[in-house]
């Protein structure tokens, strides 16, 4: 007759493994399972104590094995991050998006030299203020609660990001004290360049793991 | 039997199993071992996993989870490049068994 561990009992061994020195979630898992399944084998041939088993099993592994493992997993982490970032940078310099960030590039120093950069976010809160009011009063009832919690979230995270962006602008010209458009243009969109590479980069991650965790 | 003897072709035996059985998860992979050679060739879990996350970094293994009996199992699969590497290495390993039982018996080579 086939054993299975309960919850309890592979709690117990997660945690033993822990204790040995294996923080990484997959790197227990996967050992949570290697151990449970010698300690279920070892419960079909033998009626014995769930915790003299996984006493005896430990056994057969010296201190720094699950260790030596973790060690191995931080090393291909590292390695697997760097050549992520890689591909993530070398991914960007595509032709749609080289040319949106010439665009970016152009608007941005347009809007420099028109002096017209710090009016615009302020503009755009006024705008999410009023149509926050109206979507309240008129639209909420159609909307429905949740939906409209949502869009004036979105709306709201959206104003803030326009004006951190308009204000980094702003403090990277301040800071380096440029006066010539063109060159805090050019930083500023650089710095929107690698914001743009880290959501990719971020959004990579989260597909692939989406594809492990089936 | 000195595991000294197999430690070169471990990696070999991996990729000829998971050839063979399509995915397979650790704690499978040392059982049907033992069980093909009757128990005469063990590998220990240490220099199992080490090879298991070498070629999985290096894409010849690709991952999948699954939820069973309650836990998260790991398994393992040969990539496209993988495949390709067990046909070689699979033909690397008989080419050696065959010159090395030609030393051994040189009368029936």
């Amino acid at each position: 007759m086939k054993v299975t561990l309960n919850k309890e009992q592979l709690h117990h061994i997660s945690k033993y493994i822990k204790a040995r020195g294996v923080s990484y979630t997959d790197v227990n898992a996967e050992m949570t399972d290697h151990i449970a399944s010698e300690v279920e084998a070892f419960m079909v041939t033998e009626e014995v104590n769930f915790f003299e088993v996984v006493k005896k099993v430990f056994l057969k592994y010296d201190r720094f094995h699950f260790m030596r493992i973790e060690e191995e997993q931080k090393n291909k982490l590292e390695k697997q991050s760097w050549k992520s970032f890689k591909n993530g940078f070398l991914g960007f310099f595509s032709f749609p998006k080289i040319v949106f960030t010439l665009c970016l590039f152009f608007a941005l120093y347009k809007l420099v030299t028109l002096g017209a950069i710090v009016y615009i976010g302020y503009f755009y809160c006024l705008f999410v203020c009023v149509l926050g009011v109206f979507l309240y009063y008129f639209k909420r009832k159609i909307l429905g609660k949740g939906t409209y919690l949502q869009l004036a979230k979105f709306h709201w995270i959206l104003s803030i990001a326009i004006n951190i962006g308009i204000q980094t602008m702003l403090g990277v010209q301040n800071l380096f004290g440029m006066t010539n458009p063109w060159l805090s243009s050019a930083l500023s969109t650089l710095m929107y360049l690698f914001v743009f590479i880290a959501i990719e980069l971020y959004r990579n991650e989260f597909r692939k793991m989406s594809i492990k965790y089936v | 039997m000195s595991n000294k003897l197999y430690k070169g072709t471990l990696t070999n035996v991996v990729l000829k199993l998971l050839h063979e059985n399509g995915r397979m998860y650790g704690y499978e992979i040392t059982k049907k071992t033992k069980e093909q050679t009757n128990g005469g060739f063990t590998i220990t879990e240490g220099a199992l996993y080490t090879i298991l996350h070498k070629l999985e970094a290096e894409e010849v293994l690709e991952v999948e989870f699954e939820m069973v009996d309650g836990r998260t199992r790991k398994y393992y699969k040969l990539s496209e490049k993988g495949e390709k590497e067990a046909v070689v290495k699979i033909e690397e390993l008989k080419a050696f068994i065959q010159n090395l039982s030609g030393f051994l018996n040189p009368k029936s080579a």
